[in-house]
């Protein structure tokens, strides 16, 4: 009796919790190996999640296919992918949230190069980023200088937003003007015309995060001026920023719509779908707009083929482009680091990637060169000039780094208001510059 | 039988005795008052004084977003003093925020009286335009401020277009109306109107209030003396309210000093920062540009005003109670 009662003995309270225990520990022991002989995935593993923050695409097809791809990806990998999407300008205070209360979304997409204020904070990638370089080719200079802090990656570069100019070729033929200028002098000139007939520049000075950065720097770069020095030393203070300045004046007065202290990065694009502008420094966002919605103009004509893409024009240390970088980082806060890594090394595959851009319709480039050769352009040939001048640009801070206070630069739009003091009258060039040179020594803590 | 007590018996006893005393404990009115005032004292602890504290902190530091605090320095006022010597934009936020709230505060108390008189004498369809005018208050800023993105719009402005129409329509030629977000002027304007729209249905409902709480008999007494409408409401009318002006003016002073919705969806700060209040470029310094320190200097700057004003609620109020 007492041999069968023991061979039949019930598994109590005590006991179970001791197999128990004895099991966990066998299994956080043998690691991976544990859960292969026991031939039974981990719980949590089917349980994995990845949180995926970004923009709201000025060119809606692109969030579908990402939307998608997310969804294949999950289902491929058994995560649950959430795809978040905000308004652009909403992003750094998101982010910087999710840095600062350690948890939030795993993956966050940044412009320019914003996320290295928070450098130390981010995973680096590195890994990624060479791997991708080793398998495509390289990445665009300037994307890579933004994407980088310290000599390592602190996100994976992604997409570049490219800016030139937008023009209305009615427009500028009814003014007399045959060939869009070569200079900012000949803009200025010819700009002058147009706004005599009711259509002048569109330009934004105002506190927002693409068009503004995208004429601003660039126009002050083609005059010679910089923030810094590839020392690091504030060289704002320079009789080439003067020049720019006292230039920006007069071209803001003769040829500018004053409104455009006021825009954001949508208006001008409404501004000029609606026949107010000749031209505007823009992405391709327009043209697949005006494409898209199929929209017409004073003739009753669809508005696209009285649309021309054409460079910036040349200043006295000739001509320079912003085109701003888009790119993928990982908090360390996130729990799924190694799904963040898996998931943004296949979205950068080949197969996916060229999705992604070409669902978007070339309203953004890959950070990539080699996509440069991709038959994308050849599907949209009216945005080629994006691709030919898509090497002209520079990165955040040049010629000093794009280091987190060249990052905080651009976020509290210090050289967009140097400009902005001029368009409303606040302040002359020389006062401008003065606070210029004031706002980047706090700064830069020089 | 025995005399002794059943074990449960005894723990009924001592049962009762603790009950009693601790009734005992709560009667006395000092343990009753502390014990009830503690769920606010543990509100007030947590969700104000503690982020306060905080703050104060912050802001006496080189603290920025994702900086461990292993490598945070105490850097004493280094921060309220780059501020005031070194910020251009500061001292453009401090200007805007006492003209903002100035104005907004001074208009909204005017026609926040006078809506509440009319609204006092009103008989037919009182309810409904008692409900209406609370409609902005009710309605969430962030989407009242986009409504009026739109109707500031230099080129798509329901006011520019009715101005374009008016000018075709007389024969006056071509205009395009004002440029409401990009001219600095214009703007701070109309932020400041904004916030007057939809802060003044709070004035007025709360005058109304005290409208209603001053005797009949006292303008009749008033109107028998010979007292002119306008006398009448001078030395019945605002004597009659001024407790709950007090109130109302404190409350709507704070509130529009730390406003941020507004500025930011209209014109985040700018243009050329002649909109920026303090929350907005404490938010701009600490949020988006990442230095929370500065950043928390930016917003404790207003601290020391809005106190003053709490102060003088407090004695106002106590004086009054006297």
């Amino acid at each position: 009796m007492a041999k069968k009662a023991s061979s039949k003995r019930e598994i109590t309270r005590r006991d179970f919790v001791k197999m128990t225990g004895i099991a966990g520990m066998a299994a956080a022991a043998t690691g991976i190996e544990g859960i292969l002989v026991s031939r039974q995935a981990p719980v949590y593993a089917q349980e994995r999640s990845l949180h995926f923050l970004l923009w709201k695409n000025f060119s809606p097809p692109a969030d579908v296919e990402i939307l998608r791809q997310g969804e294949e990806w999950g289902k491929q990998s058994k995560v649950k992918v959430k795809i978040e999407q905000i308004n652009a300008n909403d992003i750094p205070a998101r982010a910087a949230a999710a840095i600062e209360s350690k948890q939030g979304p795993d993956i966050i997409q940044f412009f320019h190069n914003w996320q290295n204020q928070y450098g130390n904070s981010l995973v680096d990638v590195t890994d990624i980023c060479t791997g991708l370089e080793s398998k495509y080719g390289g990445y665009i200079d300037y994307c890579k200088a933004d994407a980088m802090l310290g000599g390592r990656f602190t996100a994976v570069p992604h997409t570049v937003v490219p800016n030139i100019y937008v023009v209305r070729a009615s427009y500028m033929k009814a003014a007399g003007t045959t060939n869009w200028p070569k200079t900012w002098d000949e803009l200025r000139r010819e700009g002058k015309k147009w706004k005599a007939k009711g259509h002048p520049i569109g330009q934004t000075v105002g506190h927002t995060f693409g068009d503004a950065v995208d004429f601003t720097y660039p126009y002050l770069w083609s005059f010679g001026a910089a923030e810094r020095d590839e020392k690091g030393k504030v060289v704002i203070a320079s009789k080439e920023t003067l020049e720019a300045l006292k230039f920006f004046k007069v071209l803001w007065d003769d040829a500018m719509d004053p409104a455009g202290a006021g825009w954001d990065d949508s208006s001008n694009n409404r501004s000029f779908l609606s026949g107010a502008i000749t031209a505007t420094n823009n992405a391709p966002s327009i043209y697949l707009t005006a494409s898209n919605q199929v929209i017409l103009d004073e003739k009753g004509a669809p508005l696209v083929n009285d649309i021309l893409h054409v460079p910036n024009p040349a200043g006295p240390a000739g001509v320079f482009h912003y085109h701003y970088s888009q790119q993928l980082a990982i908090p360390k806060y996130s729990n799924n680091v190694e799904a963040a890594k898996e998931f943004i090394g296949w979205l950068m595959e080949k197969d996916q990637f060229t999705k992604y851009l070409r669902r978007g319709q070339a309203y953004q480039a890959a950070a990539l060169k080699v996509y440069m050769q991709d038959a994308m352009w050849d599907m949209f040939p009216a945005l080629k000039p994006y691709r030919d001048h898509l090497l002209e640009g520079q990165h955040v801070g040049w010629r000093g780094s794009a280091d987190a206070n060249a990052a905080r630069v651009v976020q509290n739009y210090v050289l967009i208001d140097m400009l902005a003091n001029l368009a409303t009258g606040k302040m002359t060039p020389e006062e401008s510059l003065k606070w210029g040179e004031g706002q980047l020594k706090s700064i830069y803590g020089a | 039988m025995s005399k002794e007590s059943h074990p449960d018996q005894l723990t009924v006893v001592s049962s009762n005795g603790r009950r009693k005393a601790a009734l005992a404990l709560l009667e006395r009115p000092n343990v009753l008052g502390y014990l009830l005032m503690m769920p606010a004292a543990f509100i007030i602890l947590f969700f104000v004084a503690y982020p306060f504290g905080w703050g104060v902190w912050m802001s006496l530091t080189n603290k920025q977003i994702g900086m461990p605090w292993s490598q945070v320095k105490f850097t004493g006022l280094k921060n309220y003093v780059d501020l005031v010597t070194k910020d251009g934009i500061f001292w453009t936020t401090v200007r805007n925020s006492f003209v903002y709230t100035g104005i907004a505060t001074v208009i909204k108390w005017a026609l926040g009286i006078w809506l509440a008189l009319l609204l006092n004498r009103m008989v037919r369809f009182q309810r409904i335009v008692r409900a209406a005018v609370l409609l902005p208050w009710i309605v969430p800023t962030v989407l009242s401020a986009i409504a009026f993105l739109w109707i500031f719009d230099p080129d798509f402005s329901v006011i520019n277009w009715t101005l374009r129409h008016f000018y075709g329509w007389m024969g006056w030629g071509h205009v395009r109306g004002p440029l409401w977000l990009a001219d600095p002027t214009l703007a701070l304007a109309s932020v400041t109107f904004v916030n007057i729209w939809r802060g003044t249905p709070f004035y007025a409902i709360s005058f109304l209030a005290g409208l209603q709480t001053i005797n009949p008999e006292l303008y009749e007494a008033a109107a028998i003396d010979g007292a002119s409408g306008w006398q009448r409401f001078w030395h019945v009318t605002l004597p009659g309210i001024r407790p709950i002006t007090v109130v109302v003016l404190v409350f709507s002073i704070i509130v529009t000093f730390s406003d941020f919705q507004i500025v930011y969806v209209l014109t985040r700060g700018g243009p050329a920062n002649s909109t920026h209040l303090f929350a907005t470029y404490a938010y701009q310094v600490a949020m988006v540009g990442s230095r929370l320190g500065l950043g928390a200097a930016v917003s404790l700057f207003m601290f020391p005003v809005l106190a003053l004003v709490i102060v003088f609620q407090l004695v106002y109020l106590r004086r009054e109670q006297a």
